[in-house]
Parts: structure tokens; C-alpha cells; sequence
């Protein structure tokens, strides 16, 4: 008996503790920026395409897509699931938004494969590794269940139309590499014209998306003569990134700029602008997250590559349900890159309501 | 503190020796020596970057949550425990802290409420283990899963930013002190080093903790409650990981909802590589301190001596692995000349 009412203090501990926390979320006032609509979780995504759903679609067939993401949290990802959630909206249909922990292509794959196992009719997955996913894109295909991939394309950089050959059956992002060497164009003919050497800084010097962009970014460099002096893995936590940084300054003190794949390269700027080093080191980072933009405001960040990631998820949908109604769908949707500098920072901040 | 020291008497008493008050002992100077080995190593590989004053002080901030972390972890430990819900914890009060911060709450009241629950969540893993008798491991990953969870629910998977700066948890956890730029948080890391190396080694409280993870039987024949000791050891452990969370906030500004993910084996990397025995009874918070540094050294000293990012991890698993291998051999020799 008492071990039952311990269990049940200990289980209130626990969710007395959860609901605190969550109260703090919605309640708070924390400015959290990311897309101007990108507020909720996957859930609740699924709930209100559900409830527009039954309003629009006036009986006709409503399907259910799964989407999965690389990795779950993050603004990123937010950005994915209100992408997701209005294209669900607008032709009527259910969205499920899931992913794993954490960026790791192994843990995705095991997710897909249970979702095709589920009652979806159709599927779009965040694929960074062409390889890794054939399986799933063979057992979506054994179940003709209509499978789309968004964000990450792992393709050969020298052939840039034929990014996912092994899908074939619709993609919605920017080609990475073309868009990594558009942010490399842009950041060394205009940013730092003048710098003589740079770092690269990524979250996985491994991972072949990071990979696909750093070869992009050598490229450009490359061909303007400016020196690598190494590439700095930063992780995907913003302290260990941070302590990475530091380490790469003290070990390259002439530094000129630095460049990163990746949304983590936040750590960048965030060194650079507590060290006071703005004004002798450029740097560009990826993805308009509220911390970068708040970087990019005060100088310490000079460019971030914008991905239109909600672009991404709802092209998927939409390629999805064209795929079910139709049998076909758009090849390879560039949802193109936008480059955002600090003279545009009114500009980024509204698009991503951003309010510090 | 050796099973050894515990030793039976006869007529059923039981006795429990202290351990000796030598000032170093051989927990701590063999892995010392790793230390010591790598950071000469080091300044010959690397001597314009890695001697520098700058750089040893971004050694010691590096290491600064990962320390405080594995003081409580170090705690566990000795008692024969296993705590894998530090990462969590740290991002779980991370965002109670930053959410309510950025909400307009009193500082104080802010970092209390981390704390608080924090703690809690320490002590509600330690009722489980101690009352119910589920294995630590077990609880603590399942805490470590509950409350990973919580971040992403807590900060609705964005990034907390928007958090005032101008208060005093700020001040004494995430500034720059003076010309040199010496981070505050080094010295909270300092302070909290010397207090629990002193509980640890000459409170009644610390002398408990070695018993009960040493020889459990004979710590609860000899009076000990060796159930409170452990409970107060998972509390201490969740009131540190939730004060490394809120150190991370005031240094970065900002929370982002994977903060402190994976690093539950840093922790306990530093625990092991310092000396402490996973089976119990044995460590010290100053072996714990040169083994997260030992891990902060290789991972700074490799990016200065320019390594491929592709080698960097295999090299520090190698290494680790060196240094445990080393300070394994010092101890069975200081055991033996013991003997």
C-alpha cells in the first residue's frame, strides 16, 4: 500500500514538475521567433489539418501524409511543421509531423519504416543520405505508398539536375549545393571581398548534407584564391559549438572569416561577438534562427542563408496529394535561397516575427 | 576509500576506518600524472596556442558545466549508483530558467525555480531507487527521456532568446571579470570544487557516502542510512545538473531545446577517467576535476594542433582510453606498496 502512494506522489512530482515548465512556455512571454507561424508541436499540427479538413474537403477522400523530419525540436523544424500543417489545410487533408531526437539518419530510417507500416497514404522525409534511405524508398514502393523527400538531397555536385536519382518521385528544397555556392558567391564577393583565408564550421564534418555545402563553399573559395585553413566540427549543442569556436580562434588568431553549414553555426557569431572580433572577422551562418537573427542585428553575424523551409514542407504535401489525385507531381520544386543582411534585418525579422 | 578500510571487528562490531588525510592521493595522482604528461606534450606540439594564458582560460570555462555536473554525478558514484539524467536535467532547468526569464520573473525567483526542480527531479530518481529499489540506470534514462521530452514541450522546440541580461544571475554566472575577461563561472566552479571536496572528505556526510558505496552491508550494520545517503546524493546530483543549465543560460544568452544532449557521458567520462570506481566506495571530487580537464585539454589541443575534424574523436576516445589505462597501472602500484 504504501509503495502505491508513493508511486503516486512520485508520478505528481513528475507532472507537477512538466506543467510548471510548460506553463513557463506558453505563458511566459518568451520571444521565441522562428517563422512567423511556426507555433505548436507536430501534434498539434495534426490536429487543426484535421479540423480545417473536415470542413473543406465536403466529403470528399481525406488522406493522411506523414512527415518526417531530421530531427524533432528547433525552429527549423517548426518552420517544416507550419509548412506542413497549411498545405494540409488548403486541400484538405491530415498531416503527421515526426522525427528523431536528434540528426542521426539511422534513428529517421527506423521512423519511416514504422510510419510506412501505418495507415498513411503518403510519406515526405527529410533524406540526407540517398543511400540510407533506398530501403525505405523501396518498401514505400512495395506498398505504393507515394514517397517525396524535402530539405536535404545528397547528390553528386557536379550534376546538379539529377540531385536524388534514387527517388525520382519529387523533391522540394533548395539543391544543396547550388545553394551553399550561392551563399559562398555572395559571402566572398560581397561580404569579405578582401579576406585572404577562412574556416569552415559545421555541426557534422561527416554528415553528407554538411559535407555537399562545405565542398560548395572550398569551391568558391577556391577559385578566388582564399585559403582554408581548417574545418572546425561544432557539434549540434550551442556550448559545445561555442567552446569549438573559441578553440578554432586560439588556434587560428589571423582568422578572417568564418563560414558554416549548417544552423549551428549560430556558435560563430556568438563568439565572435562576445570576443569583439565583428569588425576584424566575417562571418555567414545558415538559417534565420531568432538567436542568429539577433546576431546578424548587431553585427557580429554579416550574412545567413535562408532556406524557406515551410516552403519545403508544403510543396511535399502538395506534391503528395498530386501524387494520390493525379499519379504525378513536380520533379524538383527550388524553393530557392534567400541571403539575409543586417541592411535587411527589418525585413528578415518580419518574415520570421522576430521581436528579440 | 578502499573496501579495505571497512573492516569487521570482532563480536560483531563493526568498524569503519577514515581514509588517511594525505593531501594527494593515489586516485588522484595518477590521473594527475595524465594530466601533467598531456599538458607538456601539448606545449611542445602546440606552443604559440596552447600554453597561452587566453587559452588555458577557455580550458577551464570549457570545462565548467561538465565539472559542476560531475560533482554530483561523482556523489553517485561512490554511493555505487549510476545517474544518466544530467544532460536532461541541465536542459530541462535550462528552460524553466530562460522561459521565466524571458516571461519578466524575478531573477531570484527564476533561479530558485530551476534549482528546485532540479533537485526535485534528483530526488524523485533517488525515492525510486531507494524505496522502490528500481536499478538507477533504469530511472535515471527514463528521467533522462521524460525530461528531454519536457524541454521540447517547455520551449515548444524554439530557441529561448529575448532574455534580460542586467540581473545578477547573469552577473556572477555568465560575465567577464577585469582585462583578462576571466569568466565568473569558473569561480562558481572553484567554490563548488572546494566545498564538496571538503564534505567529501572530512564531513561525517562524505565519510557516509564512501561506506555506504564501499561495503553497504557493513555501512547499515554500523548505523549508517545508507538509503538517505543515496537520495541525498541523486538530489545533490539534480540540483547541479539544473545549476550547469542555468550557468549555460547566462553564458550564451539563449537556450536552444537540445541543450545537454549527450552529456550524460562526458559526465561520467570525467567521473571514471578522475579515479571514481563505477562499483563504489571509491573517488574524489579533485579526480573528477582533472578528469573533466583531462577530456577539456585533448578536445582543445586537438583543434589547436589543427587535426582533421574526421580524427578528432577517435583521438580523444584514444586518449581517454591512455589515461585510464595509466592510472590504473599508478593505483595497482600504490595499492600494492600499500599492501
Amino acid at each position: 500500500m504504501r509503495k502505491k502512494i508513493l508511486f503516486i506522489a512520485l508520478a505528481l512530482v513528475m507532472m507537477v514538475s512538466l506543467s510548471f515548465a510548460g506553463c513557463s512556455g506558453s505563458g511566459g512571454g518568451a520571444e521565441s521567433g522562428g517563422d512567423s507561424a511556426a507555433e505548436g508541436t507536430g501534434d498539434e499540427a495534426t490536429t487543426a489539418a484535421e479540423d480545417d479538413a473536415t470542413s473543406d474537403t465536403g466529403g470528399a477522400e481525406k488522406y493522411k501524409f506523414g512527415v518526417v523530419v531530421q530531427a524533432i525540436s528547433g525552429d527549423f523544424t517548426n518552420s517544416f511543421i507550419k509548412g506542413a500543417e497549411d498545405a494540409a489545410k488548403l486541400i484538405g487533408c491530415e498531416v503527421e509531423v515526426t522525427g528523431p531526437e536528434e540528426q542521426k539518419i539511422d534513428q529517421e530510417v527506423s521512423i519511416v519504416e514504422t510510419m510506412l507500416e501505418s495507415d498513411i497514404d503518403g510519406i515526405a522525409v527529410v533524406a540526407g543520405d540517398k543511400e540510407g534511405f533506398r530501403s525505405s524508398v523501396d518498401l514505400a514502393e512495395s506498398k505504393g505508398i507515394p514517397f517525396v523527400t524535402f530539405n536535404m538531397d545528397d547528390g553528386d555536385p557536379n550534376d546538379p539536375g539529377m540531385k536524388h536519382p534514387g527517388y525520382g518521385i519529387g523533391y522540394a528544397g533548395a539543391v544543396e549545393y547550388n545553394f551553399a555556392y550561392l551563399f559562398a558567391e555572395k559571402f566572398f564577393n560581397d561580404i569579405a571581398p578582401d579576406v585572404k583565408n577562412y574556416l569552415i564550421a559545421t555541426a557534422d564534418p561527416a554528415l553528407p548534407v554538411c559535407v555537399e555545402r562545405a565542398t560548395a563553399i572550398r569551391d568558391v573559395a577556391k577559385a578566388k584564391g582564399i585559403k582554408e585553413l581548417e574545418t572546425v566540427p561544432i557539434g549540434y549543442d550551442f556550448n559545445e559549438g561555442y567552446s569549438a569556436v573559441e578553440n578554432a580562434l586560439t588556434a587560428n588568431p589571423d582568422v578572417e572569416a568564418i563560414v558554416g553549414t549548417d544552423h549551428f553555426s549560430q556558435s560563430i557569431a556568438n563568439v565572435v561577438g562576445d570576443q569583439g572580433l565583428g569588425d576584424k572577422i566575417k562571418v555567414g551562418c545558415f538559417d534565420p534562427l531568432p538567436g542568429t537573427i539577433a546576431r546578424l542585428e548587431t553585427g557580429d553575424c554579416d550574412l545567413i542563408a535562408d532556406q524557406n523551409p515551410y516552403l519545403m514542407a508544403y510543396y511535399s504535401i502538395i506534391n503528395l496529394y498530386s501524387l494520390k489525385t493525379n499519379g504525378s507531381c513536380a520533379y524538383n520544386i527550388d524553393t530557392g535561397a534567400f541571403m539575409w543582411t543586417q541592411d535587411l534585418i527589418e525585413d528578415l525579422k518580419v518574415k520570421y516575427d522576430y521581436k528579440g | 576509500m578502499s573496501n579495505e578500510e571497512i573492516t569487521t571487528a570482532e563480536a560483531g562490531q563493526v568498524k569503519i576506518k577514515r581514509p588517511r588525510g594525505r593531501a594527494l592521493r593515489f586516485e588522484e595522482f595518477g590521473v594527475l600524472v595524465v594530466l601533467v604528461i598531456l599538458f607538456i606534450a601539448f606545449t611542445i606540439m602546440a606552443p604559440s596556442t596552447f600554453p597561452t594564458p587566453a587559452n588555458l582560460m577557455n580550458i577551464l570555462r570549457q570545462i565548467t558545466e561538465v565539472s559542476i555536473m560531475a560533482i554530483g554525478a561523482t556523489f553517485v558514484i561512490i554511493t555505487a549508483e549510476i545517474d544518466l539524467s544530467p544532460g536532461s536535467i541541465y536542459g530541462f532547468s535550462g528552460a524553466v530558467f530562460a522561459l521565466m526569464m524571458a516571461g519578466g520573473t524575478a531573477p531570484t525567483l527564476c533561479f530558485i525555480a530551476a534549482l528546485a526542480i532540479a533537485t526535485g527531479i534528483g530526488l524523485v530518481s533517488g525515492t525510486f531507487v531507494t524505496r522502490i529499489g528500481v536499478p538507477a540506470f533504469i530511472i535515471t534514462l527514463c528521467m533522462s527521456m521524460i525530461f528531454r521530452g519536457g524541454v521540447y514541450i517547455a520551449t515548444e522546440g524554439h530557441q529561448v532568446v529575448g532574455i534580460p541580461k542586467d540581473n545578477w544571475p547573469f552577473a556572477l554566472f555568465g560575465s567577464r571579470l577585469g582585462d583578462f575577461r576571466f569568466p565568473s563561472q569558473v569561480i562558481v566552479m572553484a567554490a563548488l570544487i572546494i566545498v564538496f571536496a571538503i564534505i567529501l572528505k572530512n564531513t561525517s556526510l562524505g565519510f557516509k557516502t564512501y561506506a555506504t558505496g564501499g561495503n553497504i552491508r557493513a555501512a547499515e550494520v554500523s548505523g549508517i542510512n545508507t538509503k538517505r545517503i543515496k537520495l541525498f546524493a541523486f538530489g545533490l546530483a539534480g540540483g547541479l545538473a539544473g545549476l550547469a543549465g542555468v550557468v549555460s543560460v547566462t553564458y550564451l544568452g539563449s537556450l536552444y531545446p537540445t541543450a545537454g544532449s549527450g552529456y550524460e557521458m562526458d559526465v561520467v567520462a570525467a567521473c571514471i577517467l578522475g579515479g571514481t570506481n563505477l562499483a563504489g566506495g571509491r573517488g574524489t571530487i579533485l579526480g573528477t576535476l582533472i578528469g573533466a580537464a583531462i577530456i577539456g585539454v585533448i578536445k582543445n589541443a586537438l583543434v589547436l594542433m589543427h587535426v582533421d575534424a574526421y580524427f578528432q574523436t577517435a583521438t580523444v576516445g584514444v586518449v581517454i582510453l591512455i589515461g585510464v589505462c595509466v592510472d590504473t597501472m599508478v593505483k595497482r602500484r600504490g595499492d600494492a606498496r600499500l599492501a
